[in-house]
C-alpha cells in the first residue's frame, strides 16, 4: 500500500513537471543546446526529486523476508 | 602467449560491445546485432551447461596468470566505449527526428552505412544499447571494489545507466549486509525477477540517500550540496540525459529510458541469480553458503569471473583474475540460461524451490534452517518429505 502510494505520488509529480515543461514550450526548443542543458536538468531533478519522495513515502524495507 | 591467450578469454564482451557499437552505426536490419548476440550468448551458455572451467590461475612460480595491467586498461578503456555506445544511439535518435532520408552512405569514409532509421530500427538500436549497456554492469562492479580513480571511473560507468549508487551500496551495503533482510540486493524467496528489479534498484538508491543523510548531519552540512555523493551520482548521468535531450527531445528521452530500463534490469537480474532465497541469521559472519556460485565457461568468461561468487564475498578486493572455486552452492547453469528461466516466475520457482530445499539440507546452520521453514511456508516453497531436491548444489 506504502509503495502504491509513492508511485501515485511520483506519477503526479512528473505529469505536473512534465505539464510546466511542456507549457514553457520544451518541445520546440530542445535543439537550441542552452534549452537543451535547462531541459535535462530539470529532467534530472525531477527524477532525483522521485526518488527522495518514494523513499519517504514507501518506507517498508526492500527485502523484508516475512510479510 | 600463454598468460595473454588465458587473458584473452576475457575479452569476449567487449568485443562484443564494439561490434554492437559499429553494428549500430551501420543501421538498417544491423540495430538488431546486439539482441541476436544476446540470443547467441543464451545458446552457447546453454550448451556449455557442463562446463566449469578453473579461474584464470597460477603459473608454476604461483604468480597469478592475469596481467593486471592488460586487464585493467581493458577496463578503463570500456568508459569511452560505453560512451561512444549511446552516442552511436543518440545520432540515430537525431538522424529519426530529424527524418534523414534512408539511403546508402559511407561513415568515417570507410564504413559503409545505411544513413536514416525507422521507427522500428530505432527501436532495435535503443535495445541493442541497453543490453551492451547494462553489460558495463561487470566494469563497474569490478572497479567500484577499488578506491581512488578506479572508483570514480566506476561511477561514471554506472552513472551512464542513471545507477552510480550502485558503486557506494554495493561495496557498503551489500557486501555487509548480504543474505540478509538489510541487503535489498538480496532477493527473499518467492520474489520475482521483475519485483526484484523495482525494489533492489530503489532500495540501493534508497541506502545511498540515507547514508549521505546521515553523513552530512554529522558533518553539519547541509543535504542539497555537491557534498553529497548521492546527488553527485545523479549529477554524473547529466551528460547522457543532455545528449538524449538535444538529439531527440521526447524520443531522445524516451530512447535513453528504454537503454537505463534494460541495463538496470540485468544488474539487478545477477543480484537476483547470486542469491536469491540465501540467508544468513543478522550478526552472522559472512560465507561461501551466502552466494550461488556460477562457473559455467560462458558466464565466467563473458562476466569476467562475476559468478565466482563466494569467493567474491570472501575478498572483495580481489581482482576477478584471482577468483577461484571455494565450495560455494552453485546452480549449475550459466547466468543466460538462468536469466531465461527467471524470465518465467513460475518456471524459476519451481526449479529454485528444489536447489533451496539441498540448501536448507547441505549448507544451511540450525538457525538459518529455523528461518528458511519459516520463509518456505509463506513463499510456498515446502517439499514433502522425501522430496526430490537436488543430490548437490
Amino acid at each position: 500500500m506504502a509503495s502504491f502510494k509513492a508511485i501515485t505520488v511520483t506519477i503526479i509529480w512528473t505529469a505536473t513537471a512534465g505539464f510546466g515543461l511542456f507549457a514553457i514550450g520544451a518541445y520546440e526548443h530542445f535543439r537550441n543546446p542552452i534549452w537543451a542543458t535547462g531541459i535535462a536538468t530539470c529532467l534530472l531533478g525531477i527524477h532525483m526529486v522521485n526518488m527522495a519522495s518514494y523513499f519517504k513515502v514507501a518506507v517498508e524495507r526492500p527485502s523484508e523476508r516475512f510479510k | 602467449m600463454k598468460k595473454l591467450l588465458i587473458n584473452m578469454r576475457y575479452w569476449m564482451a567487449p568485443i562484443l560491445i564494439l561490434v554492437t557499437l559499429a553494428s549500430i552505426l551501420m543501421g538498417g536490419m544491423f540495430v538488431w546485432v546486439g539482441v541476436a548476440l544476446f540470443g547467441v550468448g543464451i545458446i552457447l551458455d546453454t550448451l556449455t551447461i557442463n562446463m566449469h572451467p578453473t579461474g584464470a590461475g597460477f603459473d608454476e612460480h604461483g604468480d597469478t596468470n592475469g596481467m593486471p595491467t592488460l586487464q585493467n586498461t581493458v577496463m578503463y578503456v570500456m568508459l569511452p566505449v560505453f560512451a561512444l555506445l549511446q552516442v552511436a544511439l543518440a545520432w540515430r535518435v537525431y538522424q529519426y527526428t530529424t527524418g534523414v532520408a534512408i539511403e546508402p552512405g559511407v561513415l568515417f569514409g570507410v564504413l559503409p552505412v545505411t544513413m536514416g532509421i525507422t521507427g522500428v530500427e530505432l527501436v532495435g538500436a535503443a535495445i541493442s544499447t541497453g543490453i551492451f549497456a547494462g553489460i558495463g554492469i561487470i566494469y563497474g562492479h569490478e572497479l567500484s571494489h577499488t578506491k581512488g580513480f578506479a572508483f570514480v571511473v566506476s561511477r561514471l560507468m554506472m552513472g551512464l545507466s542513471g545507477s552510480a549508487h550502485f558503486s557506494y551500496a554495493h561495496v557498503y551495503n551489500h557486501h555487509l549486509e548480504l543474505a540478509h533482510e538489510d541487503d535489498p540486493a538480496t532477493s527473499p524467496r518467492g520474489r520475482n525477477i521483475y519485483h526484484h528489479f523495482w525494489l533492489s534498484h530503489m532500495g540501493q538508491s534508497k541506502f545511498l540517500f540515507g547514508m549521505e543523510a546521515t553523513r552530512l548531519a554529522k558533518l553539519n552540512k547541509p543535504f542539497v550540496s555537491l557534498e553529497n555523493r548521492w546527488i553527485r551520482g545523479y549529477l554524473m548521468s547529466l551528460p547522457t540525459m543532455l545528449l538524449f535531450t538535444w538529439v531527440g527531445g521526447a524520443v531522445g528521452i524516451a530512447a535513453m529510458f528504454l537503454v537505463w530500463t534494460i541495463s538496470n534490469f540485468e544488474l539487478e537480474a545477477l543480484n537476483y541469480m547470486e542469491h536469491y532465497g540465501l540467508i544468513r541469521e543478522k550478526g552472522q559472519p559472512i560465507d561461501y553458503r551466502h552466494s550461488w556460485d556460477n562457473a559455467n565457461l560462458f558466464s565466467a568468461w563473458f562476466f569476467i569471473e562475476i559468478g565466482r561468487q563466494g569467493d567474491h564475498h570472501d575478498r572483495g578486493e580481489t581482482h576477478f583474475w584471482e577468483l577461484d572455486e571455494v565450495g560455494s552452492p552453485d546452480g549449475r547453469w550459466g547466468y543466460f540460461t538462468e536469466f531465461v528461466v527467471a524470465l518465467i516466475p513460475p518456471l524459476y520457482h519451481s526449479v529454485m524451490k528444489r536447489k533451496l530445499a539441498t540448501w536448507d539440507r547441505d549448507f544451511a546452520t540450525e538457525g538459518e534452517r529455523e528461518i528458511a521453514a519459516k520463509i518456505n511456508a509463506q513463499a510456498g516453497y515446502e517439499l514433502p518429505e522425501g522430496h526430490d531436491s537436488y543430490g548437490t548444489i
